[in-house]
This record gives C-alpha cells, structure tokens and sequence, in this order.
C-alpha cells in the first residue's frame, strides 16, 4: 500500500470527522449554506425528472381528492353560513384561516425512518424557524433551520420533535414523541384514561407550534408502564413518509375571506363535474 | 476506469438515487445506488480514486439530506479505500462475490449511519430497514454491476 494512499484516506477521514463535530456546534452554518446553495439547482432538476415520472398518476389522485373536497367544502360553506350567524350571539372572537406555502421536497433522509427533510423554498419565501408542516395525510413537522432558498424540517418521528395532542373521541392529552424509530408514543397518559386501539391521535393548539385537530395518526398499541402512572401508547402515524414528495409550509394566519368569484366558479365547476351534489349547493353559491 | 466516466456513474447514482430507488422502495426498504456505483468505482479503479470518489460521493449525499453534514463521506470513504485495498483478492466476475461485497459494505454503511443517528432505536432500525435495505441493495448491485461489466467489456 503505498503512503500516499494512506494519507489521503487519513486526510479525508478526519476531514469528515471535523464536518460532524463542527456541525454539532452549528458553526459551520456558512459551509452548509454554500453547499446547499451548490446543490440546489442539480437537486431541483433532479426532482424535476422525478416528478415527470409521477405526475400522471399524481394528477389522476389530485383530481379524486379535489372531487372529494369540493363536495365536502359544499357542505362545510352551509356550516360556514350558520357558524356566521351564531358566533355574534355566542361573542366567539374569530379565527383567521391558515396561510399555506406549497413546497417540494428536495432531500430526505437515508438509512431507517426519515426524520429530516429539506424542502425547496427557505426564508426568501417568507419561511421561519419554528413553522408546521403539513401535508394532505396529516402533521409533518417543524421548520428547524432556514437558508434563502431552501429549508430543514424536522419530521415528527424525529426524536426532538414533541407534539402536543388530544385523542380524538375522549379528549385525552398527551405529548406525542417518537423513540427515534417508525411509531410514536403517546406519553403522560394516566393509567385510568379512556384510550382503546384505532382511536385518532390529533395536534393539540396547546403549545403553538402545531395547528390544533390535524390528524397525526392512530393507536396501534396500549400497554403500562411497570410501576408508573402512565399508559404506554403505540401510535401509527397516518402520513407514509418514504412517499411524500410535497408539503405545506404554514405560514401563520390571515383574515378569513369570502370566496372571491373566480374561486366561486371553480368550486361550481368541480361540483357540477361531481354526480353527488347536495342540493343545498347551488342556493349557497349563488 | 475512464474518470469522466467515474464522474457519470456518481451522478446517474445521484438521480436514481432521488427518482427510481423512491419509486420502487417498499415502506422504508429501498437500494441505494449511488452506493452500488461507489463500489464498483472502489473495486475497478484503485486505491485513491476509490477513497476520494467516495468523499465526494458521501458529501454530495450529505448536501442532499443534511444531517451530520460529512457522516455518509466518513462512512463512504472508509468503504472505498478498504474495497480498493482488497479489490485484488476478490473475483469480480463471480455473482456471489458481488453480492457478499455488496451486502457487508451496505450492511457496514447503514448500520454505522443509523448508529450515528440513533443509538437508541438501533435494535428496531436494523430489523425493519437496514437488513432487508441491504438485501435489497445487494440484488439489484449485482444486476446493476452485470450491466455495468458488459459495457465496461464492450469498450475494453
């Protein structure tokens, strides 16, 4: 073996060695951003070819979403006009509705469950440290770390990632954390809760960070703690992490608007394609 | 090995890598290319490029799942200089070779990137992603490698 082959495989191990520890004190932030900086256009075409590959298949699953939805946004307009007329009586103050940044992935992690993703739009785009990800399959993450272009999510099967939630049917909290691994568990559960398996696992608003109601997953497992208070739970979440190719950034909220008329011709035109339509659809959007 | 031609594996590795592996994994099991084309590299052409066509690939993983900036260069570099170290005393032509290489280097590369990771989920990890992962990176190194080895034929 010759010693200059030695040397340079020393040289590139303690480079390697000095990118790690480095990258655990955060100080080489400027090297990361260079180099997603370089990355990002090869990456973004990459994606590009990938997404030529999925986008009939997509489109075919966008569009039975969008049918979907359209009958249920139908019924929720009519929910909408009541909740209108009773919030005054009630003097409920009124929430705004999300602000959401649609966005690719650029990157995720390798080797077991994806605990990291880089997405492809960062603070040029109004992108902050600390904001949810969602996705149509439930909650995602948070927003760890921002560059101009690009961003890091940390997904909720990281083992940082605690996520304040209720269970659906009885209203029981719970931190919601996962072990590193695929599920998640559902901890400070008293041992008396009313908990039973299938039940739904959605964020609480407690917290902040996460939007309240959005589904995270769903009770695989029920056991207790040897000697402990709490109950120990097994939670499978709902979103399939190795397929997910697009999130949503939530940017925060804004005032709740009427639907404006392009997007009330839309929303006919989706029904008017659908064979179910309520009958009290066209009275609400005329 | 022609470098250039070096230089293309890596990144025809890379856009598999990002397109076909996401396209044909099942759950969390999937073959990593851009691996299988490092070690050919490492076992075809010597002990330097090996090592640094390594680094590079790894840090190029590194860019695209920032993580531990520099951890998959670490564990690339490791296997590309002890592949090409032992390339000689392996019969690259036999499929079983190609396998076992295949298999105990991806083996040797998630196990110690999970480690890096989690230590704690590890037991789970290696029972739900790394072994099968490995299998599967193993099989379709070996296809990979065959074609690999008659285009290299048709131009020697």
């Amino acid at each position: 073996m010759k010693k200059s082959n030695t040397l340079l495989f020393f040289i590139l191990f303690f480079l390697s060695l000095c990118f790690i520890l480095l990258d655990q004190n955060r100080k080489l932030k400027t090297a990361r951003v260079v180099s997603f900086s370089l990355a990002f256009p090869i990456n973004k075409s990459i994606t590009f070819l990938e997404n030529i590959f999925s986008v009939y298949k997509e489109n075919q699953r966008l569009t039975s979403i969008a049918t979907k939805l359209a009958l249920e946004n139908a019924q929720l307009y009519e929910y909408k006009f009541e909740n209108e007329q009773l919030r005054p009586l009630l003097e409920f103050k009124r929430e705004g509705i999300f602000n959401l940044l649609p966005c690719e992935i650029i990157g995720k992690d390798v080797g077991g469950p994806i605990r990291i993703l880089t997405i492809d739009k960062g603070f040029k785009d109004g992108i902050e440290t600390g904001m949810s990800v969602v996705s149509y399959q439930g909650l995602i993450g948070k927003v760890i770390e921002v560059f101009p272009n690009a961003a890091s999510v940390q997904t909720i099967l990281d083992r940082g990632c605690k996520v304040g939630s209720i269970v659906k049917r009885t209203g029981v909290c719970g931190i919601l954390e996962s072990k590193g691994a695929y599920d998640l568990f559902l901890n400070f559960v008293p041992k008396e809760s009313n908990i039973s398996l299938n039940d739904e696992i959605v964020a609480s608003d407690i917290g902040g960070i996460f939007p309240g109601g959005l589904k995270i997953g769903v009770v695989k497992e029920i056991g207790e703690e040897y000697m402990g208070l709490f109950k120990k739970i097994r939670v499978k979440p709902y979103v399939n992490f190795p397929k997910i190719n697009f999130v949503f950034v939530v940017l925060g909220r804004s005032e709740e608007k009427l639907f404006t008329k392009e997007e009330k011709k839309l929303i006919r035109t989706i029904e008017a394609e659908s064979l179910e339509i309520p009958p009290f659809v066209e009275e609400i959007t005329e | 090995m022609n470098i250039f031609i070096s230089i293309l594996l890596i990144f025809i590795g890379l856009s598999l890598d990002t397109t076909v592996s996401r396209l044909i994994s099942i759950g969390y099991v999937r073959p990593y290319f851009l691996f299988i084309f490092l070690i050919y590299i490492s076992m075809d052409s010597g002990i330097k490029r090996g090592t640094l066509f390594g680094f590079i690939g790894g840090f190029l993983l590194d860019c695209f799942s920032p993580r531990y900036l520099g951890a998959q260069a670490l564990i690339f570099s490791i296997v590309g200089f002890f592949l090409s170290n032992i390339a000689n005393k392996i019969d690259k032509t036999k499929v079983y070779a190609q396998f076992l290489v295949l298999f105990l280097s991806s083996l040797f590369y998630l196990t110690l990137y999970s480690l890096i990771m989690s230590v704690k989920s590890f037991p789970e990890i290696l029972v739900l992603s790394i072994i099968p992962s490995t299998f599967y990176t193993g099989v379709a190194g070996v296809l990979v490698f065959q074609i690999l080895n008659r285009l290299c034929q048709k131009q020697g």
